[in-house]
Parts: C-alpha cells; structure tokens; sequence
C-alpha cells in the first residue's frame, strides 16, 4: 500500500503563541537526562550528603543532651545550612559537567540547530532552555535539599524564635543556587559550544576551575594583594556563600578569599557569566545556522 | 499569494547570495529551481529569519519577515537539506518534541507525532533511536517534524536527498499528496528537474541569486509559435528542403523533425508540402519544452550553462 493511503488529517488546535517557549526543552531535557542509568546512580549518589544531615538533624531530637556537647557543627543554624551547600558546591561542578557539556555541541553535530530555530523559538530561547536543564539538576541537589532540611527543622523541632530568626536563610539558599547555577551553566555552556566535543567541554570546565583558583593563589602569594583572588571561580563562588549567609559562610572560605570583597566576587561572576552569554548567543545564532 | 519578495537581496561580505529578487508564489506545489549555490537555501533561511535580508522586503502568509517571525515559523514547516535530527531521541520523541517546541501540548503533540510517522512509512520504526535511521528514514522524519504542527507552508530543502529510487519514489508521492490532496502549500527546493516536473505546477528557477524563470510549468513548455514535432517516412531530406523552401525552420533527428511555421501559416500547408513529396507524416503533435530545456535556457549565462545535475 502507498505510504501516502496512510491518512493525513489536519490539525485544528490551537498552537500556544505567547508564553515561555524555553520550557519544552528544559522539560525534555531534564528526561533525557534522567534516562541515563549511570547519572541516575550519580544524581542519588548527590542526595547521601542530605541524608546524612537529616540524620543529623533527627539525632538531636533523639538524643538532644548528648549532641549539645559533641559540636557546633550539629547546631541547626546558618552554620549547618552553610556547610551543607559548601558540600553540595563540590558535587555540583560535576553535576554541571555530566549534565552541560554536551548540550549545545551534540545539537552542532546533528546540525539540530535548523529544527529548532526553525520552530517558534529565538536563540535566546534556545540557550535559556538549555541553561534551565544545568539550574534544575544544581538547584534539586542544592537548593531543594537544604529547603527540605529547613522545612524539617522546622517541623520536627517546632520553635517560632528559631523560625524568624533564621527565615533569612531561604532566600540565601535561593539566591546562591540562582548564582552558582547562571555561572556553572554560562561556563559549561561556553565551552559545549566552542568545542565540538564533549569531553573537552567538561575539560575547559574543570581546567578553568582548577586552574583559576592556582593562578590566584599563586598571584596572591608573590603579591599578597588579595585583588588577585577573585581571579579564582571557585574562591568567588565561596564569597557568594559569604556574602549571603554572613558570618556562617565567611568561616568555610580558604585563607586568603578571607580578604577578598564578598559583593565583587558576586559582581565579577554576573559581569562574566553575561559576557559567556553572550560569546554562546553569538554561536548559536545566525552564523550557525547558516554554516 | 502564500510567498511575496521584493527586490530581496542577501549580501554574505562581498558575495551576494540573492540579487534583487521578486518573487510570488501563489500557492499549491512550487518547485525552486537552481543548480547548487544558485541561492535557492539562502531564499529560505531568508524566508525563516535565520538571515537578515540586506535590502528589500519579504512577506509569507502576508507576515513580514523582519517583525513577524515568529509567527511565520508557527505556520511554516521547514525541512532542512541536512542531516538533522535531535540526538538521543527516538523518532516519536523527536517528531513529539518538535510539535512541542511549535507550541502544542505535549499529549497533542505525542497524538500527532504517531499520526505523522505513520504517514511518512516510520510507523513501525517510531520507537527506534533516530541516529540509527538510514538516510531515507531520517529524511522522512524531517518531513514529519515538519508536519506535526499542521503549517500552511511546507518549505521542503532537497527532499529527496540520498535517498534510493524506491525511498525517492515515495517522497515525491508524499509530497504530491500533501500539495494535490492535503492542500497544503509546498516550497519545493531542488536542483532535481524530474523530482519537481513530478510534483510541482508552477516553477521558479534562481540563478546566480537572480530569479530567471517563474510561472505555470505548463505555460511554460509551451513553444513560442508554430512548433510541431513529426515523425515521417519518406525522402526526408527532399521534405526538409521544401519545408525550408516555404521559411520553416527545421530541426533534424533521424526520422523525427521538429518544425517551425511562420507566423499565421496554418498546419494545412505542412500536409500538402508532404503529400506533394509523397512523405508519411506518421505522427505530429504540438511541439512542448522539456524541463530541461526551460532550465538550461534560465540558466545560460554568454553562451555557457551553469553547473546543474539534470
């Protein structure tokens, strides 16, 4: 039988035309992602850090008298929330590496960029649904646990002082998955669309991690100007921490990201991750399209 | 008018890929005809909003194409000459995806995607990785990511590209049934003169960034004039010198003739000259042009014919 005697009928749906056209590839994205056994095993693996604190979190209910000598550590407070998302930062370059670095350069490969753009959807779009892939897996190993841990704490141990005096920490945990998630995902992004293959993007990734923080330190020791530390990602990202939770997240940076300025930290990793945006904009745009 | 450009020209440095072009296309099955670099992709990224255009303007659907495009894309199905596919999908994710992306629901795009596979011939091959589709597969998962929304315009880039006479062959039935039977407006790209002579009426040949030819095809095949072509039996060259005689022109092939009457010389005359010359005319019919010859004729430039594969 003729292929064409399989029936075409038309379609009288309405097409959505306003919007956020980003989402379907965030959603699918995040599928895809999710279909890979062994990142399934590595994305579990990220939640022991939670389940490790909110045991620690239910052993002082337990046994309240015992943990109250022990450390300062299993004190529910800023420093506790601090030193969880100090944990989960290390987990989340990888997680930015497994889930980012083929993002843009397998569409480059399979010249997918035509079908996309060739749909409702501006470059723009395009990247800020693929930023939204890298947010979703940092913010559901990060952010989402701590909140989790923070609505626990204050289930469990019911106490109203403790609440308000402590709700800032919300917000901070938000706002500093917002910041590592934009500069993780601009800097794994960058490199997926400059090289063509994957592996490298995770290797620009990690050498740019590394290697920034030993040109700080390296420059900071000759010169012990600590201007010079903010040359480290990873020194930045922790002045973040110190900038929005205060005196808990001063005491987990290094030696000298001690002497560096928390709010230039921030500004510095905004100002380049827009400049990445950019860079991967002008990629993806016209230019690849028409090859 | 589905398509309208006017003086459109597209400007890559110092080549300039489309020169002042105005085009209208009225709807139905149109083939874009040129040989490779002709700028026939460049008019359809153009058309998309992939590329600025330099100077001019365009319109599809009567949208403008610098303030419109987005809903241009919503109502245009774009099948690209490449390979492409989304990598890691199968072809029922893919062709879901697509229709998500031209702003369906996920479940009314999951519905179509299966109508539109099936209608392509994947329906069996629907739950298979796409990057282990042959060729042919993977051009007709492009034709169903360009259906599953349902546009007003198919713009087809080099649909039958790589793909084995039998896969061609349904391509084109695929093609012609969606413009024929569907209703559907089809842009149809190619430099393959049968592949558009099968499935396209009206006809728009580029060259050089220049639009050379556009029209009816059938208007177009048809001789300027008094053309027959005969086939006779007889003293053939006794014939042709009277027919030459009496200010025919001639064209000899053998046993076939190709002759042009002057103006208002009725069909009459061409029998008495062969009856007079004791000549079988055993066949006779209007004489038309090929494809090929309209295009070789569009795309002449002093004296030479353009690189095209016919």
């Amino acid at each position: 039988m003729p292929i064409f005697e399989q029936n075409y009928r038309s379609w009288d749906g309405a097409l959505k035309s306003g919007g956020i056209r980003w989402m379907p590839i965030a959603s699918v994205g995040i599928r895809q992602t999710f279909k890979k056994k062994k990142f399934l095993f590595f994305y579990l693996a990220c939640w022991v850090t939670f389940i490790v604190f909110a045991a620690i979190m239910i052993f002082r209910v337990v046994a309240p008298d015992q943990i109250s000598k022990i450390s300062e550590f299993l004190e529910i407070g800023p420093v506790f929330f601090t030193r969880f998302l100090a944990i989960q930062n290390a987990l989340i370059w990888g997680m930015t590496i497994w889930v980012g670095s083929n993002l843009i350069n397998e569409d480059f490969k399979s010249n997918a960029l035509q079908l996309y753009l060739s749909k409702p959807l501006s470059s723009n779009d395009y990247i800020f649904g693929k930023i939204s892939i890298i947010a979703f897996f940092i913010f559901s190993i990060s952010a989402l646990p701590a909140l989790i841990l923070f609505i626990l704490r204050a289930l469990i141990l019911y106490d109203p002082k403790w609440l308000a005096g402590n709700f800032w920490l919300v917000p901070s945990i938000i706002v500093h998955n917002l910041i590592v998630a934009l500069v993780y995902s601009s800097l794994i992004l960058f490199f997926s669309s400059v090289t063509k293959n994957s592996r490298f993007s995770g290797i620009g990734f990690i050498i740019v991690y590394i290697m920034s923080s030993a040109i700080a330190g390296i420059l900071y020791g000759i010169t012990r100007n600590s201007l010079f530390g903010h040359f480290s990602l990873e020194h930045n990202v922790q002045n973040v921490l110190a900038l929005l939770f205060g005196s808990a997240g001063m005491e987990i940076r290094d030696d000298f990201a001690r002497y560096m300025n928390p709010p230039v930290s921030a500004l510095i990793l905004i100002i380049v991750s827009m400049i990445l945006f950019l860079i991967i904009k002008k990629k993806v745009g016209k230019t690849e399209v028409i090859q | 008018m589905i398509i309208q450009t006017e003086n459109l020209t597209v400007q890559y440095g110092m080549l300039q890929a489309l020169k002042s072009v105005n085009l209208l296309v009225q709807g139905g099955a149109v083939g874009l005809l040129g040989p490779n670099g002709a700028g026939k992709t460049t008019l359809l990224k153009t058309l998309l909003g992939f590329q600025d255009a330099t100077s001019g303007s365009a319109k599809v659907l009567g949208l403008d194409i610098e303030h419109s495009q987005m809903e241009i894309r919503r109502r245009v199905g774009y099948m690209p000459e490449m390979e492409t596919y989304i990598p890691g999908m199968s072809g029922i994710g893919m062709v879901t995806y697509m229709g998500q992306l031209s702003g369906m629901t996920r479940t009314d795009a999951m519905q179509r995607a299966h109508e539109m596979l099936f209608y392509v011939g994947l329906g069996e091959a629907r739950y298979r990785d796409v990057q282990t589709y042959s060729t042919g597969m993977k051009q007709r998962v492009k034709l169903a990511s360009a259906l599953v929304h349902d546009p007003d315009i198919l713009l087809l880039d080099e649909p039958t590209n790589g793909m084995d006479p039998d896969g061609r062959s349904d391509m084109l039935a695929l093609v012609y049934d969606l413009a024929n039977d569907r209703g559907k407006n089809v842009l149809f790209c190619s430099h393959l003169l049968q592949d558009v002579e099968e499935v396209c009426k009206d006809i728009q040949v580029l060259n050089e960034g220049e639009l050379r030819i556009s029209g009816d095809l059938r208007e177009l095949k048809q001789e300027a004039g008094n053309v027959y072509k005969l086939k006779v039996a007889g003293d053939i060259l006794a014939f042709v010198e009277a027919l030459r005689l009496k200010r025919c022109e001639v064209e000899v092939e053998g046993r076939n003739l190709k002759v042009w009457l002057p103006q208002n010389t009725p069909l009459q005359r061409l029998f008495e000259i062969a009856y007079q010359r004791k000549i079988q005319i055993r066949h006779l019919a209007p004489s038309e042009k090929t494809l090929e010859e309209i295009f070789m004729n569009a795309v002449k430039k002093n004296g030479e014919v353009a690189n095209a594969d016919i």
